[in-house]
């Protein structure tokens, strides 16, 4: 029995270094390394959708809407913030320091946007719209199954309706891009999905997306 | 418990498992595989709201129609505006026009030529300085060369030298300039114009008519809108190569190099015999010494078949409204006889679809009229020994593309002051000893009134859309200014320029203004005409001497113009049989490759009067006996690496020649000595 103990405490002293390399490794890989790899930046203005969805009263299409040649506004300009916020309309600092910083100076509004696609590759929100996807997938709710109107804007955008603060943007050290851009296999499930050849035009030729 | 090799084996085998168990490496390998497609020198789309902007392109020599799309103030791309009169489609240099705008050739600030001969950047008070002090001591020894024919700066820079006395404005040679030429002399008023949407006939003599003549984007709707359903006008081509314009026409009628002359005389010939007439007090002249260009003699000169001549005058009498387009396959130095062959063949024929396009005249003290300017021969006086004492080239780029650029670099070179109001760095502003930089299109208020070929007066303001690099300014604006700094006021602003424009043209200004473009009223014809025969005759004279071989210019839209070079964007519209790697190809047909000894592949020196190029022989059965096809706009030695070091010049090979009876200075028949190398 002591020979057995012994023996089994010769094993663990002598494997002790590759469980601790391992487990230095498995620190590295999982936890330092994805935190070192991105940097974390605030958006330029402190903006809240909440805010402007209960207070004003606004909507989402206010804002992110088509316009008439069928392109889409993914975010407001600075002349539409502006119809409202040409001055200060309450008291909060970070409306103040907005006028101040990009109304007056009409200085457009660098926003880090966190789908934001590479250069080589062509999306396009009009062939993407609740008349061609929605069919389906409105019925389709990750959280509580409901048909919620934004069911097809939040499968690739963050959910930031009920948020009074916008999360920061994290950007790949090394890519620049933002750490929640979709990647090729995300597009790829829907395009590469037999279940809509027929369906949709979700043609799967690398000129779809890659111009 | 020490550290020992074993334990270190062992604990890096522990890391190396734990690595791959975990994200690191296969997160590293996407990354790195996305980081290296990040290309951040390659401009990328701008995002907004997109607006359209109509204007009328002034890079593109068809003066086409354009739709700018605009984001956020930035150009982004340009599509034909099919609205426009002069539209319907998109040139490759259209096309490319926004890219140019960004070309690595432009110029961004004034230049100055330093003691060790390169070009320093100076501050425009300096630029002016020197440029005023040095036109100021020239007095009336000034000239100027202008490669712009079609805007107000043209009348602005007559107006700016006749306030220093001098009369020696020059635009480069044309068509339009040989078509002026013709015209007047006819008994024309204002510019020939061509009717080609109420034509159902296009007979195109040596012009390449959906290429590069005239304003071949409108050219080019008018022959789409006759392949439609129901037939519209035949195109019939008549020159050496089968070029875009033979590829696609209905017909292609091969004539050696310099012959269009004698063919449209032999049409004439045909058309005479049957008792046609015009209203001219030489028209039995002009029909008696037609009597010399029967089909059978037109076939000795040129080997055109009788039966050709015959069927092809049958199909000029049988058409309702047939039109006949004379010009030159490379768009100058065809000469003014050959176009007024054409214009009396059309007059023959009832001159149904010949207009008198009139233009705005004078607007500005001093100023001369577009066709006494045209009347000028640069070509004739940098050959002849001028020795000005100032010279000032406004967007022109004659040491590349006029004949003889040699003897031209020369002239240039031994001028004591040379200036060049450019957008880019080409090869005439690189000789200079001052550089002004202009706006290029879309960066200026500009304009643009009836470029040749257009069949009613037509004007565009060219309105500023984007901004331009922030020392260039825009050309006319800076001609008034020297003006009035040199004593002579012309006029408070540009715009006042293009409202008297409008006013003299009767066109609404405000709309001109917002994109609109104006088209005219079409002038009645003259009553009576004068052929002038023997200017025909004489011109005609010279087909008899041609060489063995001669030269079939291929004229490509796509590869720019003389002044920008090729743009970036179409380079790689360059085909195989016109560049292998950078080196010429030169087009012959089996047979005459074959008597001169010549197999496809070979490495040949052409030479012709001073200059020389060598080139690979190419087979091509699209090009007629004796005649050696070779593509134009390459061979650039000054502009950026799109354009440098590609090919041969073919200009070098010109050699200049006073066309006998009009004078003008020609080159439509370009003898060669071909040698294998």
């Amino acid at each position: 029995m002591v020979e057995k103990k012994q023996r089994d405490a010769g094993f663990l002293t002598q494997a002790a270094p590759f469980f601790l390399g391992l487990a230095v490794a498995l620190c590295l890989g999982w936890w330092a390394f994805p935190t070192l790899l991105f940097s974390e930046h605030p958006q330029p203005v402190a903006f809240t959708h909440k805010s402007h969805l209960e207070d004003a009263g606004q909507d989402c299409a206010d804002c992110h809407f088509f316009r008439e040649d069928g392109s889409f506004s993914g975010l407001p300009s600075l002349e539409q913030c502006a119809e409202c916020h040409v001055s200060s309309i309450g008291d909060s600092k970070a409306e103040e320091d907005f006028v101040q910083n990009f109304v007056e100076p009409e200085r457009p509004i660098p926003w880090r946007v966190h789908q934001k696609q590479p250069d080589n590759v062509f999306f396009s929100h009009a062939a993407h719209t609740a008349a061609t996807c929605s069919p389906c997938h409105m019925e389709y709710d990750p959280d509580d199954g409901e048909n919620k109107p934004d069911a097809l804007c939040s499968q690739c955008h963050l959910s930031l309706e009920e948020l009074d603060k916008l999360p920061p943007y994290k950007e790949n050290r090394l890519t620049g891009y933002s750490k929640t851009t979709m990647k090729m296999q995300q597009c790829e499930a829907c395009h590469a999905n037999p279940e809509h050849y027929g369906t949709t035009n979700a043609n799967n030729a690398c000129y779809t997306c890659h111009k | 418990m020490g550290i020992d090799r074993r334990s270190f084996i062992k604990f890096a085998a522990g890391a190396g498992l734990g690595v791959t168990a975990s994200p690191l490496p296969w997160k590293m390998i996407d990354d790195v595989a996305i980081w290296t497609q990040n290309w951040p020198w390659i401009p990328s789309n701008p995002k907004g709201e997109s607006v359209w902007a109509a204007t009328t392109s002034k890079y593109c020599p068809s003066a086409c129609g354009l739709k700018v799309r605009m984001v956020n103030g930035q150009a982004v791309r340009a599509i034909g505006d099919a609205d426009h009169p002069l539209g319907g489609g998109l040139s490759p240099l259209a096309a490319a026009e926004i890219q140019m705008l960004n070309s690595p050739a432009r110029v961004k600030r004034p230049l100055r030529r330093i003691a060790d001969g390169r070009l320093e950047p100076i501050s425009w008070e300096e630029a002016e300085k020197i440029l005023l002090d040095k036109l100021g001591a020239a007095g009336p020894q000034v000239a100027c060369v202008s490669g712009d024919e079609t805007g107000s700066s043209l009348g602005a820079l007559s107006a700016l030298l006749a306030g220093r006395g001098s009369n020696q404005l020059y635009v480069m040679p044309s068509d339009a300039q040989a078509a002026g030429r013709a015209w007047r002399l006819m008994g024309g008023k204002g510019q020939v114009g061509y009717d080609l949407e109420g034509s159902d006939f296009v007979l195109a003599v040596g012009a390449n008519v959906l290429e590069s003549w005239g304003t071949f984007i409108r050219n080019r709707r008018v022959f789409s809108s006759s392949r439609g359903e129901v037939p519209g006008a035949s195109f019939v081509y008549a020159g050496p190569v089968q070029n875009q314009s033979a590829a696609v026409a209905d017909q292609w009628i091969p004539l050696r190099p310099g012959s269009e002359l004698v063919f449209l005389l032999g049409l004439c010939a045909v058309l005479a015999q049957q008792g046609r007439s015009v209203e001219a007090g030489d028209f039995l002249s002009f029909r008696d010494m037609l009597s010399g260009y029967d089909p059978q003699q037109v076939n000795a000169l040129t080997e055109i078949p009788a039966q050709v001549l015959q069927s092809t005058a049958a199909a000029l009498i049988r058409a309702e409204r047939p039109l006949i387009l004379a010009g030159s396959e490379c768009g100058y130095g065809g000469g003014a006889a050959t176009v007024m062959a054409g214009l009396a063949l059309n007059l023959l024929l009832g001159g149904k679809t010949l207009r008198d396009v009139l233009l705005s005249g004078p607007v500005l003290p001093g100023e001369k009229a577009r066709p006494d300017i045209q009347a000028g021969d640069l070509a004739a006086y940098m050959g002849k020994g001028a020795s000005p004492q100032a010279l000032l080239f406004y967007s022109a780029n004659p040491a590349y593309a006029l004949p003889s650029p040699k003897t031209v670099r020369e002239f240039i070179q031994t001028t004591p002051f040379k200036a060049a109001f450019t957008s880019f760095l080409d090869e005439t502003a690189s000789l200079c000893d001052l550089v002004l930089p202009i706006t290029f299109s879309l960066e200026g208020l500009d304009d643009l009134e009836s470029p040749y070929g257009c069949a009613k007066p037509f004007y565009s303001v060219c309105r500023k859309l984007v901004d331009g690099p922030a020392e260039a300014r825009p050309g006319l604006e800076l001609i008034l200014d020297l003006s009035a700094k040199l004593g002579k006021k012309l006029a408070p602003s540009a715009q006042d320029v293009i409202k008297a424009k409008a006013k003299a043209l009767r066109a609404n200004a405000t709309a001109l203004n917002q994109g609109k473009v104006f088209e005219g009223s079409v002038a009645s014809l003259p009553g009576r005409f004068t052929l002038l025969p023997e200017i025909m005759r004489k011109a005609a004279e010279s087909v008899k001497n041609a060489a063995p071989t001669l030269l079939a210019p291929l004229s490509r839209t796509a590869l720019g113009t003389a002044q920008s070079g090729i743009p970036p964007f179409n380079a790689k519209l360059i085909r195989a049989g016109e560049l292998e790697g950078n080196g010429m190809q030169a087009l012959l047909n089996r047979t005459t490759a074959y008597s001169r000894g010549l197999q496809d592949g070979d490495l040949v020196r052409i030479s012709a009067g001073q200059g020389e190029i060598v080139a690979r022989v190419r087979i091509f059965e699209g090009i007629v006996p004796d005649a050696l096809g070779l593509t134009m706009g390459l061979g650039h030695t000054a502009l950026d690496a799109f354009s440098l070091g590609k090919g041969a010049n073919v200009a070098d090979l010109f050699t200049p020649a006073p066309e006998e009876g009009s004078g003008l200075t020609v080159w439509n028949r370009v003898g060669l000595t071909v040698v294998k190398v």
